[in-house]
């Protein structure tokens, strides 16, 4: 029973981080109609953001968090504007493929800098365990969970109440109808690629010290902050954090009876069986936002 | 095909045929025979791209080709011709199956799913060590034969093979089910409204790409005579998806060139060494940003730029329709006299007397709380014209989609001469020349006017995959029907001038009118009009109601959705009314002018208590 609940524990923490990843996505998906390959990509240059900001330039953790966020925040305006701008009257397989490219370039280019050989990040807290009743934390794991459904949180507060967050989500329901509005619906989609991409970032740079850091780490995650996505829905921003939590549990629990070889097949039997069985996704698709 | 385009094409043919005597170099035979493989997965993969689905899961089947055939050679010593057969027939019955799973679902679901099964069989042959052996791979397979040595032979097998897909793709582009497959990745909807099996379709597609796809990973498998778990992930179905988009989706030569160049385009960036990858992402991004639907389409577009360009210089006379031409529906319609004559409307007319052609009984629509339709019956006569009116939210659009299976059913009884059609579905309605038009305008839109109208009629024909690729003589006689049947519709409509245009280049007025001619073309014996005369003005109103008369002449029945007052008093027999979803009056246009309870509830006075009229 101990050890159920401790692989649940652990399981929650890398679930908040499938959910951060998978609210970026859905969003991009919800707003813009992306499929967006790259945003594993973003996971991993955030790890490696983290990596030199804190590791090599010695900055503190926490400052080399925000920084990368803040760093990944105009690259992805930039991509939004090169790349997906030009391209969002086409067909979805059109900036698909662009997004595939992107993340080819990304990784490989990664590679070139970084070398291929995984780094450790270093831990920025204290490695002792806090131990609640017969369950043992450690401080990084609490720190990554509660970063997470703060930034989960901050993000969801802010598409309820902010004046921006009302127009991205009147994006949502209706593009047209809300650039009759006065609505500035391209500023929308940069501002939500841009978020999704800095969130993205982010989640690397938390993770990063747990695991450690490589050009090909975002590939896994990639795919499965899709199958996040798709298991609760595509476009539905509750839907991402549900599935996403209940991803890192039954991976943890699945590795901890199962087999640790099939842990990375779970997702996929998950987007299976949820389709199959409910195919707009664990809550439906998204009607609204928020 | 032009002869300058045959001639180039026979210097290629030639030239591949040769290849192997004219180099004689290893390294290049052994690309080509790469190409070979990855034409016939791109070419394969491209099936499913023609109905419209992005799939990112043809590895599965690459795959399950080449394990299957792997695992029987090496350990069942089973004869290769066999083990190539077996891999095609199980990596087909798999496309049936994961097809029967998954293509109910449209763009983004579709695609993310089939990773889904990608992903798992990788895993499964990553893992199922006693069969695979794992990560380690499959090695030792034999040659297909003890004589079977040399890059020749190899090279002229895929040949071959590569010239079977090729044709039976050719072949099957060219017939009603390539027609079909360009209607259903245009509009779907419009697809099965004119009596387009979609989903047909696409099992047809998954499961012929998934056959092809398996036989090439059986060649794979003897050619390399080495498998391992790598064949299964997704840098391969990127390949594979990048060939067939970057070359030119949903066209025959497309995913050729494009496999062809993204086989050549690797081997040369080899010179970047470290930066290869780096330069191919960023390749495909300007690819997909400067030539979005490929290079085929974008090099014959220049082609054909180049051609005009040469043919204005000698000569100057150029026609060409301005899209500011005004509507045919407002110059002068009621001139045409052309009739229909491929119609079978009339010869069913005789044939089946005075009883009413349909019966809607108790109909009723819910959407969960909200009663759309509640409890409505009328019945249509043979040979009239029946208007349904009422104010918006009157749930007549809800009805027009319940009798033609388009929108869902909550209780009641729909009977098409005296046979019961509530459990058909869409395109089975259509097949019984029960055809109906759409309230926002709904055409082919990027497909050619008299294209359009040779599409509508392919729901009349066979759909079956081997009657298309033998080209039977009943499939050529129907399609000759259709073609008849296009031309009448295009002098019928007078949209003639308009043939070889494309839909969206038409005046809106027009596109409502090809509207009326896609349903026209799909051999209506009942047709349904949903606000035909929508956003028209009061001269293309008139014409309009000419040319619905003139239908109604041919022996077609029609049952009229309509908010335009002129419209439907000018031509119906007889006139229901809905209000809220309730049938409150049915008469004929005299009877119902005069109705308080009709003039109440749709001129907006509050009305409360209408009475509905009992069946």
């Amino acid at each position: 029973m101990v050890e159920f609940f401790q692989h649940v524990v652990n399981g929650l923490m890398i679930g908040g981080i499938y959910a951060l990843m998978g609210i970026g996505l859905t969003l991009i998906f919800g707003i813009m109609n992306v499929v967006n390959f790259s945003h594993g990509e973003f996971y991993m240059l955030g790890a490696f953001g983290v990596y030199t900001l804190f590791t090599m330039l010695g900055l503190p953790y926490l400052a080399a968090l925000l920084l990368t966020g803040i760093i990944f925040w105009f690259f992805g305006s930039i991509i939004e504007r090169l790349i997906l701008r030009p391209l969002q009257h086409q067909a979805i397989d059109v900036s698909m493929l662009a997004t595939i490219g992107l993340s080819i370039f990304l990784s490989n280019l990664a590679l070139i800098i970084w070398d291929p050989t995984p780094k450790d990040i270093g831990m920025p807290f204290p490695l002792i365990g806090v131990e609640i009743g017969p369950i043992t934390l450690t401080p990084i794991r609490v720190f990554i969970f509660v970063a997470a459904m703060l930034l989960i949180l901050g993000s969801h507060l802010f598409l309820r109440y902010n004046r921006f967050g009302k127009a991205i989500r009147a994006t949502f329901q209706d593009r047209e109808a809300a650039a009759l509005m006065g609505v500035n619906t391209g500023l929308v989609n940069l501002v939500t690629f841009s978020w999704g991409t800095a969130i993205a970032a982010i989640a690397g740079g938390l993770l990063g010290p747990i695991f450690q850091v490589f050009p090909t780490m975002g590939t896994i995650v990639s795919s499965k902050s899709f199958a996040v996505v798709i298991a609760g829905g595509l476009g539905n921003f509750p839907g991402a954090i549900l599935s996403g939590l209940l991803l890192g549990v039954a991976e943890s629990l699945g590795a901890g009876y199962v087999s640790s070889g099939y842990r990375d097949a779970i997702a996929f039997i998950l987007i299976i069986v949820v389709l199959i069985v409910r195919p707009t996704g664990l809550l439906g698709k998204a009607r609204r936002l928020g | 095909m032009n002869r300058i385009t045959k001639i180039a094409l026979g210097f290629v043919i030639v030239a591949v045929v040769f290849l192997p005597q004219l180099v004689n170099n290893n390294y290049i035979l052994r690309l080509g025979i790469l190409a070979g493989i990855f034409i016939m997965l791109a070419s394969a993969h491209n099936l499913l791209m023609k109905v419209g689905q992005l799939s990112l899961g043809p590895v599965a089947f690459y795959g399950l080709g080449a394990y299957i055939s792997a695992i029987l050679s090496t350990r069942y010593h089973v004869p290769f011709l066999i083990c190539f057969l077996i891999a095609g027939v199980a990596a087909a019955l798999a496309g049936w199956g994961i097809g029967r799973l998954t293509l109910k679902m449209r763009t983004a679901y579709f695609v993310l799913v089939t990773i889904g099964f990608a992903e798992f069989f990788r895993l499964v042959a990553l893992n199922w060590t006693d069969m695979t052996n794992g990560p380690m791979g499959i090695t030792a397979i034999p040659a297909p034969a003890p004589w079977f040595k040399g890059y020749n032979l190899y090279y002229y097998f895929v040949l071959i093979l590569v010239g079977l897909v090729l044709f039976v793709l050719y072949r099957l582009e060219n017939s009603a089910t390539g027609r079909a497959m360009l209607a259903i990745r245009e509009n779907e909807v419009l697809g099965q409204s004119v009596g387009i099996d979609s989903y047909r379709y696409m099992m047809q597609a998954a499961v012929l790409s998934s056959f092809i796809i398996g036989l090439a990973g059986s060649f794979y498998a003897h050619f390399f005579q080495f498998i391992g778990p790598e064949i299964l992930g997704f840098e391969l179905t990127i390949t594979i998806v990048v060939m067939v988009i970057a070359g030119g989706r949903a066209t025959l030569a497309g995913p050729v060139l494009g496999a062809i160049l993204f086989t050549i385009i690797p081997e040369v960036l080899r010179a970047a060494t470290m930066w290869r990858m780096v330069i191919y992402g960023l390749l495909l991004v300007f690819i997909m940003l400067f030539t979005p639907d490929g290079v085929m389409p974008a090099l014959v577009k220049g082609f054909q730029k180049l051609l005009e360009l040469i043919r204005r210089r000698n000569s100057r006379s150029q026609k060409e329709v301005s899209a500011d031409q005004e509507s045919i529906l407002a110059d002068g319609l009621s001139n045409l006299v052309a009739t229909i004559n491929s119609s079978s409307a009339a010869e069913a007319a005789k044939q089946y007397g005075n009883a009413p052609v349909l019966e809607v009984d108790n109909l009723s629509v819910y959407f969960g709380g909200v009663h759309a339709v509640e409890k409505v019956c009328f019945s249509v006569n043979p040979g009239e014209i029946l208007a349904i009116i009422g104010p918006n939210g009157a749930g007549k659009t809800t009805l027009l989609n319940a009798i033609t299976r388009l929108g869902p059913i909550t209780s009641g009884v729909v009977r098409y001469k005296g046979e019961e059609i509530t459990s058909l579905s869409a395109h089975e309605i259509a097949k019984k020349h029960i055809v109906r038009t759409f309230q926002h305008t709904s055409v082919f839109r990027r497909v050619s006017t008299r294209r359009n109208l040779l599409l509508a009629h392919n729901g009349q024909e066979p759909n079956g995959i081997l009657v298309n690729l033998l080209q039977t003589r009943e499939l050529k006689q129907l399609e000759e029907v259709g073609r008849q049947l296009a031309e009448e519709i295009l002098k019928f409509t007078g949209l003639e001038r308009y043939g070889d245009y494309p839909a969206n280049a038409l005046p809106y007025g027009d596109q409502r009118l090809l509207e009326l001619g896609i349903a026209l073309g799909a051999d209506p014996h009942l047709l349904l009009l949903d606000e035909p005369a929508a956003g028209m003005n009061p001269t293309e109103v008139d014409n309009l109601m000419v040319l619905i008369r003139r239908i109604r002449d041919m022996g077609i029945t029609v049952v009229l959705v309509e908010h335009d007052m002129k419209l439907v008093m000018g031509i119906s027999d007889r006139i229901i009314v809905l209000h809220h979803g309730k049938q409150i009056a049915m008469g004929t246009p005299n009877e119902i002018k005069r109705d308080e309870v009709v003039v109440n509830a749709y001129l907006g006075k509050v009305y409360k208590d209408v009475e509905t009229v009992g069946c």
